[in-house]
Protein backbone atom coordinates (compact mmCIF):
# COMPACT_ATOMS: atom_id res chain seq x y z
CA UNK A 1 0.00 0.00 0.00
CA UNK A 2 1.44 3.35 -1.05
CA UNK A 3 1.85 6.25 1.36
CA UNK A 4 -0.88 8.08 -0.54
CA UNK A 5 -3.38 5.24 -0.09
CA UNK A 6 -2.47 5.00 3.58
CA UNK A 7 -3.21 8.71 4.05
CA UNK A 8 -6.58 8.32 2.33
CA UNK A 9 -7.52 5.36 4.55
CA UNK A 10 -6.39 7.30 7.64
CA UNK A 11 -8.50 10.34 6.62
CA UNK A 12 -11.49 8.07 5.96
CA UNK A 13 -11.03 6.40 9.35
CA UNK A 14 -10.75 9.75 11.16
CA UNK A 15 -13.90 10.98 9.37
CA UNK A 16 -15.71 7.80 10.39
CA UNK A 17 -14.68 8.26 14.04
CA UNK A 18 -15.82 11.91 14.08
CA UNK A 19 -19.10 11.07 12.31
CA UNK A 20 -19.76 8.17 14.66
CA UNK A 21 -18.97 10.39 17.65
CA UNK A 22 -21.43 13.05 16.48
CA UNK A 23 -24.19 10.47 15.91
CA UNK A 24 -23.48 8.93 19.35
CA UNK A 25 -23.59 12.35 21.03
CA UNK A 26 -26.89 13.24 19.34
CA UNK A 27 -28.43 9.87 20.24
CA UNK A 28 -27.27 10.28 23.85
CA UNK A 29 -28.69 13.83 24.03
CA UNK A 30 -32.06 12.70 22.63
CA UNK A 31 -32.14 9.78 25.09
CA UNK A 32 -31.36 12.15 27.99
CA UNK A 33 -34.06 14.58 26.84
CA UNK A 34 -36.66 11.82 26.56
CA UNK A 35 -35.76 10.54 30.02
CA UNK A 36 -36.10 13.90 31.86
CA UNK A 37 -39.86 13.70 32.46
CA UNK A 38 -40.26 9.94 33.16
CA UNK A 39 -37.22 10.05 35.49
CA UNK A 40 -38.66 13.00 37.42
CA UNK A 41 -42.02 11.20 37.66
CA UNK A 42 -40.29 8.14 39.10
CA UNK A 43 -38.16 10.20 41.50
CA UNK A 44 -41.10 12.10 43.03
CA UNK A 45 -43.79 9.37 42.73
CA UNK A 46 -45.82 11.28 40.16
CA UNK A 47 -47.73 10.21 37.06
CA UNK A 48 -46.30 11.36 33.75
CA UNK A 49 -48.42 12.08 30.68
CA UNK A 50 -48.17 14.02 27.43
CA UNK A 51 -50.87 15.99 25.68
CA UNK A 52 -51.07 17.81 22.35
CA UNK A 53 -53.62 20.38 21.26
CA UNK A 54 -53.83 20.87 17.52
CA UNK A 55 -53.90 24.48 16.37
CA UNK A 56 -54.85 25.24 12.74
CA UNK A 57 -52.27 26.16 10.08
CA UNK A 58 -49.56 23.81 11.26
CA UNK A 59 -49.21 25.38 14.71
CA UNK A 60 -48.99 23.31 17.86
CA UNK A 61 -49.34 23.33 21.62
CA UNK A 62 -47.75 20.42 23.50
CA UNK A 63 -47.78 19.61 27.18
CA UNK A 64 -45.68 17.45 29.49
CA UNK A 65 -47.60 16.80 32.68
CA UNK A 66 -46.60 15.39 36.05
CA UNK A 67 -49.38 14.77 38.50
CA UNK A 68 -49.50 13.66 42.11
CA UNK A 69 -51.62 14.09 45.23
CA UNK A 70 -49.82 17.20 46.48
CA UNK A 71 -47.74 18.34 43.51
CA UNK A 72 -48.31 18.90 39.81
CA UNK A 73 -46.17 20.17 36.94
CA UNK A 74 -47.50 21.57 33.67
CA UNK A 75 -44.95 22.27 30.97
CA UNK A 76 -46.30 23.92 27.82
CA UNK A 77 -44.60 24.47 24.47
CA UNK A 78 -46.52 26.50 21.93
CA UNK A 79 -45.60 27.47 18.42
CA UNK A 80 -47.84 29.87 16.54
CA UNK A 81 -46.21 31.10 13.36
CA UNK A 82 -42.75 32.26 14.31
CA UNK A 83 -43.74 32.92 17.92
CA UNK A 84 -42.76 30.32 20.49
CA UNK A 85 -44.00 30.30 24.06
CA UNK A 86 -42.70 28.11 26.83
CA UNK A 87 -44.05 27.92 30.33
CA UNK A 88 -43.47 25.57 33.22
CA UNK A 89 -45.71 25.78 36.26
CA UNK A 90 -45.15 23.72 39.40
CA UNK A 91 -47.95 23.80 41.94
CA UNK A 92 -47.54 22.25 45.39
CA UNK A 93 -49.95 22.02 48.30
CA UNK A 94 -48.38 23.81 51.25
CA UNK A 95 -48.91 25.05 54.75
CA UNK A 96 -51.34 27.96 55.04
CA UNK A 97 -49.63 31.28 54.36
CA UNK A 98 -50.60 34.10 56.74
CA UNK A 99 -50.03 36.68 54.00
CA UNK A 100 -49.33 36.17 50.30
CA UNK A 101 -45.72 36.36 49.15
CA UNK A 102 -45.09 36.94 45.44
CA UNK A 103 -41.55 37.29 44.26
CA UNK A 104 -39.18 36.87 41.34
CA UNK A 105 -35.71 35.39 41.71
CA UNK A 106 -33.14 36.25 39.06
CA UNK A 107 -29.52 35.30 38.60
CA UNK A 108 -28.58 38.80 37.38
CA UNK A 109 -29.02 42.06 39.25
CA UNK A 110 -32.33 43.72 38.26
CA UNK A 111 -32.39 47.12 36.55
CA UNK A 112 -34.03 48.73 39.60
CA UNK A 113 -33.28 48.03 43.24
CA UNK A 114 -36.47 49.56 44.67
CA UNK A 115 -38.17 46.19 45.22
CA UNK A 116 -34.95 44.27 45.86
CA UNK A 117 -35.20 42.02 48.92
CA UNK A 118 -32.04 41.10 50.77
CA UNK A 119 -31.88 38.10 53.06
CA UNK A 120 -28.79 38.93 55.09
CA UNK A 121 -27.09 35.84 53.68
CA UNK A 122 -24.25 37.50 51.74
CA UNK A 123 -23.41 34.38 49.71
CA UNK A 124 -27.03 34.06 48.58
CA UNK A 125 -27.61 37.77 47.99
CA UNK A 126 -24.56 37.90 45.72
CA UNK A 127 -25.82 35.07 43.52
CA UNK A 128 -29.59 35.46 43.48
CA UNK A 129 -31.64 38.68 43.30
CA UNK A 130 -35.10 38.61 44.82
CA UNK A 131 -37.66 41.29 43.98
CA UNK A 132 -41.00 41.79 45.69
CA UNK A 133 -43.11 44.51 47.25
CA UNK A 134 -43.86 42.42 50.33
CA UNK A 135 -40.31 42.34 51.68
CA UNK A 136 -41.07 41.08 55.18
CA UNK A 137 -43.27 38.23 53.94
CA UNK A 138 -40.66 37.18 51.40
CA UNK A 139 -37.82 37.37 53.91
CA UNK A 140 -39.80 34.99 56.13
CA UNK A 141 -40.26 32.58 53.21
CA UNK A 142 -36.59 32.55 52.28
CA UNK A 143 -35.41 30.10 54.94
CA UNK A 144 -31.92 28.54 54.67
CA UNK A 145 -33.51 25.42 53.11
CA UNK A 146 -35.34 27.51 50.51
CA UNK A 147 -32.21 29.56 49.77
CA UNK A 148 -30.19 26.37 49.28
CA UNK A 149 -32.90 25.02 46.95
CA UNK A 150 -32.90 28.29 45.00
CA UNK A 151 -29.14 28.11 44.51
CA UNK A 152 -29.58 24.67 42.96
CA UNK A 153 -31.96 26.05 40.31
CA UNK A 154 -30.09 26.96 37.12
CA UNK A 155 -32.92 29.09 35.65
CA UNK A 156 -32.28 32.76 34.97
CA UNK A 157 -35.68 33.79 36.32
CA UNK A 158 -38.06 32.00 38.65
CA UNK A 159 -41.47 33.40 39.57
CA UNK A 160 -42.83 32.29 42.94
CA UNK A 161 -46.19 32.76 44.62
CA UNK A 162 -47.01 31.51 48.11
CA UNK A 163 -50.68 32.14 48.73
CA UNK A 164 -53.55 30.40 50.49
CA UNK A 165 -52.42 26.82 50.91
CA UNK A 166 -50.31 26.47 47.83
CA UNK A 167 -46.97 27.33 46.31
CA UNK A 168 -46.53 28.06 42.61
CA UNK A 169 -43.08 28.08 41.03
CA UNK A 170 -42.89 29.01 37.35
CA UNK A 171 -40.29 29.69 34.70
CA UNK A 172 -40.26 30.25 30.99
CA UNK A 173 -37.41 28.31 29.48
CA UNK A 174 -37.67 24.96 27.74
CA UNK A 175 -36.52 22.18 30.06
CA UNK A 176 -33.37 20.73 28.46
CA UNK A 177 -31.58 19.60 31.61
CA UNK A 178 -32.98 17.38 34.36
CA UNK A 179 -31.61 19.83 36.98
CA UNK A 180 -33.95 22.56 35.73
CA UNK A 181 -36.95 20.38 36.47
CA UNK A 182 -35.80 18.62 39.63
CA UNK A 183 -34.31 21.86 41.01
CA UNK A 184 -37.63 23.67 40.60
CA UNK A 185 -39.61 20.74 42.07
CA UNK A 186 -37.24 20.56 45.07
CA UNK A 187 -37.70 24.30 45.50
CA UNK A 188 -41.52 23.97 45.45
CA UNK A 189 -41.31 21.15 48.03
CA UNK A 190 -38.96 23.21 50.24
CA UNK A 191 -41.32 26.19 50.04
CA UNK A 192 -44.36 24.00 50.75
CA UNK A 193 -43.00 23.17 54.21
CA UNK A 194 -43.39 26.84 55.17
CA UNK A 195 -41.14 29.08 57.22
CA UNK B 1 -32.75 61.26 47.42
CA UNK B 2 -34.99 58.48 48.74
CA UNK B 3 -35.21 55.02 47.15
CA UNK B 4 -38.69 55.87 45.85
CA UNK B 5 -37.54 59.12 44.23
CA UNK B 6 -34.63 57.30 42.59
CA UNK B 7 -37.00 54.64 41.30
CA UNK B 8 -39.44 57.25 39.96
CA UNK B 9 -36.52 58.92 38.16
CA UNK B 10 -35.64 55.58 36.55
CA UNK B 11 -39.25 54.89 35.56
CA UNK B 12 -39.65 58.42 34.20
CA UNK B 13 -36.46 58.22 32.14
CA UNK B 14 -37.50 54.88 30.67
CA UNK B 15 -41.19 55.61 30.07
CA UNK B 16 -40.80 59.28 29.19
CA UNK B 17 -42.29 61.34 31.99
CA UNK B 18 -41.03 63.82 34.55
CA UNK B 19 -41.81 64.07 38.26
CA UNK B 20 -43.76 67.25 37.55
CA UNK B 21 -45.95 65.40 35.07
CA UNK B 22 -46.51 62.60 37.58
CA UNK B 23 -47.41 65.15 40.24
CA UNK B 24 -49.92 66.82 37.90
CA UNK B 25 -51.49 63.45 37.04
CA UNK B 26 -51.77 62.58 40.75
CA UNK B 27 -53.88 65.74 41.11
CA UNK B 28 -55.99 64.62 38.14
CA UNK B 29 -54.56 67.26 35.82
CA UNK B 30 -52.78 66.99 32.48
CA UNK B 31 -49.34 68.61 32.49
CA UNK B 32 -48.77 71.14 29.66
CA UNK B 33 -45.72 69.15 28.49
CA UNK B 34 -47.87 66.02 28.12
CA UNK B 35 -50.43 67.96 26.11
CA UNK B 36 -47.72 69.45 23.88
CA UNK B 37 -46.19 66.00 23.30
CA UNK B 38 -49.55 64.50 22.43
CA UNK B 39 -50.18 67.12 19.72
CA UNK B 40 -46.93 66.31 17.87
CA UNK B 41 -47.22 64.81 14.42
CA UNK B 42 -50.24 66.93 13.41
CA UNK B 43 -48.29 68.13 10.35
CA UNK B 44 -45.54 65.49 9.90
CA UNK B 45 -48.01 62.57 9.78
CA UNK B 46 -50.08 63.78 6.79
CA UNK B 47 -46.91 65.12 5.08
CA UNK B 48 -45.28 61.68 5.33
CA UNK B 49 -48.21 59.93 3.67
CA UNK B 50 -48.66 62.58 0.96
CA UNK B 51 -44.93 62.37 0.13
CA UNK B 52 -45.13 58.57 0.02
CA UNK B 53 -48.02 58.66 -2.47
CA UNK B 54 -46.31 61.38 -4.54
CA UNK B 55 -43.10 59.32 -4.71
CA UNK B 56 -45.11 56.23 -5.68
CA UNK B 57 -46.97 58.12 -8.42
CA UNK B 58 -43.77 59.76 -9.66
CA UNK B 59 -42.02 56.38 -9.76
CA UNK B 60 -44.91 54.64 -11.54
CA UNK B 61 -45.64 57.42 -14.05
CA UNK B 62 -41.94 58.11 -14.61
CA UNK B 63 -41.36 54.39 -15.18
CA UNK B 64 -44.29 54.25 -17.62
CA UNK B 65 -42.94 57.28 -19.51
CA UNK B 66 -39.44 55.75 -19.68
CA UNK B 67 -40.96 52.48 -20.89
CA UNK B 68 -42.96 54.18 -23.69
CA UNK B 69 -39.97 56.35 -24.62
CA UNK B 70 -37.72 53.29 -24.98
CA UNK B 71 -40.24 51.20 -26.96
CA UNK B 72 -40.84 51.16 -30.69
CA UNK B 73 -43.68 53.32 -31.98
CA UNK B 74 -46.46 52.30 -32.34
CA UNK B 75 -46.45 50.09 -29.22
CA UNK B 76 -46.69 46.38 -29.79
CA UNK B 77 -49.54 44.50 -28.13
CA UNK B 78 -47.16 43.04 -25.50
CA UNK B 79 -45.73 46.49 -24.69
CA UNK B 80 -49.23 47.94 -24.45
CA UNK B 81 -50.20 45.25 -21.93
CA UNK B 82 -47.01 45.92 -19.94
CA UNK B 83 -47.82 49.66 -19.92
CA UNK B 84 -51.35 48.96 -18.71
CA UNK B 85 -49.82 46.75 -15.99
CA UNK B 86 -47.43 49.51 -14.84
CA UNK B 87 -50.16 52.17 -14.77
CA UNK B 88 -52.64 49.82 -13.09
CA UNK B 89 -50.15 48.84 -10.37
CA UNK B 90 -49.29 52.51 -9.81
CA UNK B 91 -52.97 53.44 -9.49
CA UNK B 92 -53.74 50.55 -7.13
CA UNK B 93 -50.61 51.25 -5.03
CA UNK B 94 -51.48 54.97 -4.82
CA UNK B 95 -55.07 54.19 -3.82
CA UNK B 96 -54.03 51.63 -1.17
CA UNK B 97 -51.37 53.90 0.37
CA UNK B 98 -53.77 56.86 0.26
CA UNK B 99 -56.42 54.84 2.10
CA UNK B 100 -53.94 53.54 4.69
CA UNK B 101 -52.47 57.02 5.14
CA UNK B 102 -55.90 58.63 5.46
CA UNK B 103 -56.95 56.09 8.10
CA UNK B 104 -53.67 56.55 10.00
CA UNK B 105 -53.92 60.36 9.93
CA UNK B 106 -57.55 60.24 11.06
CA UNK B 107 -56.68 57.84 13.87
CA UNK B 108 -53.83 60.09 15.04
CA UNK B 109 -56.11 63.15 14.86
CA UNK B 110 -58.77 61.38 16.93
CA UNK B 111 -56.09 60.44 19.48
CA UNK B 112 -54.88 64.04 19.69
CA UNK B 113 -58.45 65.25 20.09
CA UNK B 114 -59.15 62.65 22.79
CA UNK B 115 -56.01 63.77 24.61
CA UNK B 116 -57.06 67.45 24.46
CA UNK B 117 -60.57 66.69 25.68
CA UNK B 118 -59.57 63.86 28.00
CA UNK B 119 -59.11 63.66 31.73
CA UNK B 120 -56.78 61.60 33.88
CA UNK B 121 -58.13 58.22 34.94
CA UNK B 122 -56.39 55.95 37.40
CA UNK B 123 -55.81 52.19 37.31
CA UNK B 124 -54.29 50.35 40.23
CA UNK B 125 -53.42 46.77 41.03
CA UNK B 126 -50.89 44.00 40.83
CA UNK B 127 -48.78 44.15 37.69
CA UNK B 128 -48.37 41.04 35.57
CA UNK B 129 -45.47 41.28 33.15
CA UNK B 130 -45.62 39.54 29.81
CA UNK B 131 -43.52 39.56 26.71
CA UNK B 132 -42.38 37.88 23.55
CA UNK B 133 -38.69 37.86 22.78
CA UNK B 134 -37.27 37.35 19.31
CA UNK B 135 -37.02 39.24 16.06
CA UNK B 136 -40.15 41.25 16.91
CA UNK B 137 -39.88 41.58 20.69
CA UNK B 138 -42.95 42.91 22.48
CA UNK B 139 -43.25 43.71 26.16
CA UNK B 140 -46.40 44.49 28.08
CA UNK B 141 -47.75 45.14 31.55
CA UNK B 142 -51.22 44.01 32.61
CA UNK B 143 -52.54 46.45 35.17
CA UNK B 144 -56.08 47.00 36.39
CA UNK B 145 -57.57 44.75 33.70
CA UNK B 146 -55.84 46.64 30.87
CA UNK B 147 -52.77 45.79 28.80
CA UNK B 148 -50.11 48.43 28.20
CA UNK B 149 -47.30 47.89 25.71
CA UNK B 150 -44.05 49.36 26.96
CA UNK B 151 -40.39 49.53 25.98
CA UNK B 152 -38.06 46.76 27.14
CA UNK B 153 -36.29 49.32 29.37
CA UNK B 154 -39.53 50.21 31.17
CA UNK B 155 -40.52 46.54 31.38
CA UNK B 156 -37.24 45.58 33.04
CA UNK B 157 -37.72 48.24 35.73
CA UNK B 158 -41.15 46.98 36.77
CA UNK B 159 -41.52 44.27 39.40
CA UNK B 160 -43.91 41.47 38.53
CA UNK B 161 -46.58 40.97 41.17
CA UNK B 162 -46.04 44.38 42.80
CA UNK B 163 -48.78 46.99 43.12
CA UNK B 164 -48.60 49.96 40.79
CA UNK B 165 -50.84 52.90 40.03
CA UNK B 166 -51.09 54.04 36.43
CA UNK B 167 -52.42 57.40 35.22
CA UNK B 168 -54.18 57.23 31.86
CA UNK B 169 -55.08 59.91 29.38
CA UNK B 170 -57.11 58.82 26.33
CA UNK B 171 -56.29 55.20 27.15
CA UNK B 172 -52.53 55.74 27.23
CA UNK B 173 -50.63 55.11 30.45
CA UNK B 174 -48.66 58.36 30.54
CA UNK B 175 -47.23 58.03 34.04
CA UNK B 176 -47.14 55.33 36.69
CA UNK B 177 -45.68 54.64 40.10
CA UNK B 178 -45.34 51.89 42.66
CA UNK B 179 -47.92 51.96 45.42
CA UNK B 180 -45.74 50.14 47.93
Amino acid sequence: MSENELMQWAALGAGGVVGGGVIFAIARFVKQQNAIWPDAAAKYGLTYSKKSEPIPLGNSRDFDLLDGPSLSVVSMREQIGRTRRRSNVITARSVAWPSPARFDVESTRPAASFHLVTTGDAAFDARRFVTSESKAAVQAVLTPTVRAALLQCPQHTLRITCEGQQVVVSFGELVTDAKELTGAIDLALALAKGP
Amino acid sequence: MSDLEQYLDQLGAAHGFSKEELEANRRGAIHPAQLARSQRGAVSGPVFWVLLVVVLLAGGLGGAYAFVDGSSSPLSRVDRNALIGILGATAIGALVFSAVGFASVRRAARRREAFRAGSVTVVEGLVAKGGVRGSASTFWLDLGGKRFFVSQRTWELVTHGATYRGYLIAGQMVTFEPVR
